[in-house]
């Protein structure tokens, strides 16, 4: 037993003793998104995921892929996430999330089926038995990206791009109907809206010859 | 990794680092006597010669002052917000290409900490972690001013990035390359002058500018630090080495901007007689970086003594109905142009000198 576990330590190399760190901080973190009461905390703890997930990529070789994931989810759409948790009342968001009782007689059950689906993958595949092909120390290169998506995934990723266009068209007719509701909630403030004043009539050009 | 490689890049980290806290000192010094002659005053010249030793006065003031924590503050993202301006505005240099190689004691030693195949991503998503910062000091200083302040800054920021990374694809398309090393040695030729700011990148350079302008919170976009109507923005809590950290991570954000307008339009360490191969040319080129680097200092304090400050509204009409636009517009001139030139070789049928070759 002893034998088994001093001769896994000693075949790693520094790689391995990273991603363990970076893992460690990935799942810490991802627990504590979940756990935290705080929204905004919760936020905060995303941030990290995020940047251990994107540091276990690089010793994945997948450097891109790493610096995507910053950008797009640390650098954007956490900030969002921030910006909205400061816009809104966090501290009524918190007493309401002890409301949702029923919802965790349900979180349970799923996790743990969730548990076992991930368990039973890792399991029953032969993954540890797959040899790392040739190609993978390439994979996460700018290049080998732009060529997959372009040739094999070119679909998938134009549909993705007319749903994000979707998403864009539908931000604002939202936005103009919320500025209409502004205008009839002023409107029933005040009942007696007072009329435009006219604007007065121009006077006519006199052309100077 | 052997341990040389090791005390190499150890030694290199520390230069660096050495090199851009001092800059970052003197950053303020250089400020504060430009504006001052702008405005036809002399500004600080009392401390040391020509008072040079103001940074070091400011800098044992802002140690010993004393360290404010107001009382309604959320303690923990309070301190942790200025650790998380500094930070990522410090990790950019580590990619930045300050020079070419240099042979020290018959050894190759590059003259920039590390560079990999997609340095200019990674000083990306650092910059655009240096919005966190600004907004968890905001939200966790429970002032008004301050969260108006850290909600200003997050939306300018957003908006503006957008159209920064969109005005530097141009170079992409035309290098090909997301290595900062690439780009450099891409504009090394006509005798170290093939600049990407006049061939062909104008457009993108002026986009570039501008919106890099905005992402650090410069004049004329310094709204979320608007002294008439913040009082101090999103700082306005802080106090001693906390406020100190927030000022250091602004004045260092400038000098990645002035680093990374050099290398990606302005030919990084290229100049006349910096690719000679002789041994002082990588020292030379090194000149080269901080003369340029100097340069684009000095334009930010000019205009920030020449210009006003926008109004919100503008800025952000400005942003996304005018510096998007024609950013999206310099990309699909560049991809037709390359595509023409590149894959159909139109430049066979024009004179040399406009084929840029």
């Amino acid at each position: 037993m002893f034998d088994a576990i001093t001769n896994y330590f000693s075949n790693l190399t520094p790689e391995h003793y990273f991603f363990f760190l970076f893992a460690i901080v990935a799942i810490a973190s991802a627990l504590e998104v979940v756990m935290q009461r705080s929204p905004l905390y919760s936020a905060v703890a995303l941030i990290f995921t995020m940047a251990a997930l994107a540091a276990n990529f690089v010793l994945l070789k997948a450097q891109f892929l790493a610096a995507i994931q910053i950008i797009v989810y640390a650098g954007a759409i956490i900030v969002l996430f921030v910006f909205v948790i400061m816009l809104l009342n966090v501290r009524a968001e918190e007493s309401r999330l002890d409301r949702f009782t029923a919802l965790r007689w349900i979180a349970a059950p799923s996790a743990i089926v969730l548990f076992a689906g991930a368990f039973a993958a890792i399991r029953f595949s032969n993954l540890d038995t797959l040899a790392p092909s040739p190609t993978a120390a390439a994979a996460g290169t700018t290049e080998r990206i732009a060529e997959v998506m372009f040739t094999k995934y070119l679909l998938p990723f134009e549909a993705a791009s007319v749903l994000i266009m979707m998403a864009i068209v539908g931000a604002l007719v939202l936005a103009a109907r919320a500025k209409e509701y502004d205008a009839e909630l002023s409107g029933i403030e005040n009942q007696e809206v007072p009329p435009k004043p006219e604007p007065e009539a121009q006077p006519e050009e006199v052309e100077v010859s | 990794m052997t341990l040389e490689m090791f005390l190499i890049t150890a030694v290199k980290i520390g230069l660096v680092l050495f090199i851009i806290l001092t800059a970052v000192a003197y950053l303020t010094y250089m400020e504060r006597r430009v504006l001052a002659f702008i405005q036809v005053r002399l500004g600080p010249n009392r401390v040391g010669p020509f008072g040079l030793l103001q940074p070091l006065a400011d800098g044992i003031k802002f140690i010993f002052k004393e360290d404010v924590i107001p009382n309604d503050v959320t303690r923990f993202i309070y301190i942790l917000a200025p650790i998380t301006a500094l930070i990522p505005a410090l990790m950019t240099f580590a990619v930045i290409p300050f020079g070419d190689r240099l042979e020290i004691f018959g050894k190759d030693i590059s003259l920039y900490v590390t560079g990999f195949n997609v340095s200019l991503l990674f000083v990306f998503a650092m910059t655009s972690l240096g919005v966190y910062g600004i907004v968890l000091a905001g939200w966790s200083s429970n002032s008004k001013y301050s969260l108006f302040g850290g909600l200003r800054s997050s939306a300018q920021m957003i908006s503006y990035e957008l159209a920064l990374s969109l005005s530097i694809v141009g170079v992409l398309i035309q290098v090909g390359s997301l290595d900062l090393v690439k780009i450099v040695e891409a504009q090394s030729g006509w005798y170290g002058m093939q600049w990407n700011v006049w061939a062909f990148q104008p457009l993108g350079f002026l986009l570039f500018f501008i919106a890099v302008l905005a992402e650090t919170n410069r004049v004329p976009f310094d709204l979320p630090e608007a002294e008439t109507e913040l009082v101090g923005g999103f700082h306005t809590e802080y106090s001693s080495l906390k406020f100190a950290m927030f000022f250091m991570a602004e004045y260092a954000a400038m000098i990645t901007a002035s680093s990374m307008a050099t290398v990606l339009f302005f030919g990084g360490w290229n100049g006349p007689g910096a690719s000679a191969d002789t041994w002082w040319a990588p020292l030379l080129g090194l000149l080269y970086f901080a003369i340029k680097v100097f340069a684009f200092l000095f334009v930010y304090i000019w205009i920030r003594g020449t210009l006003p400050r926008f109004r919100y509204d503008q800025l952000m009409d400005f942003g996304w109905k005018l510096l998007l636009p024609l950013a999206i517009f310099n990309i699909v001139f560049t991809a037709t142009w390359k595509f023409l030139f590149h894959y159909y070789d139109l430049a066979q049928y024009l004179p040399g000198w406009m084929s840029g070759k």
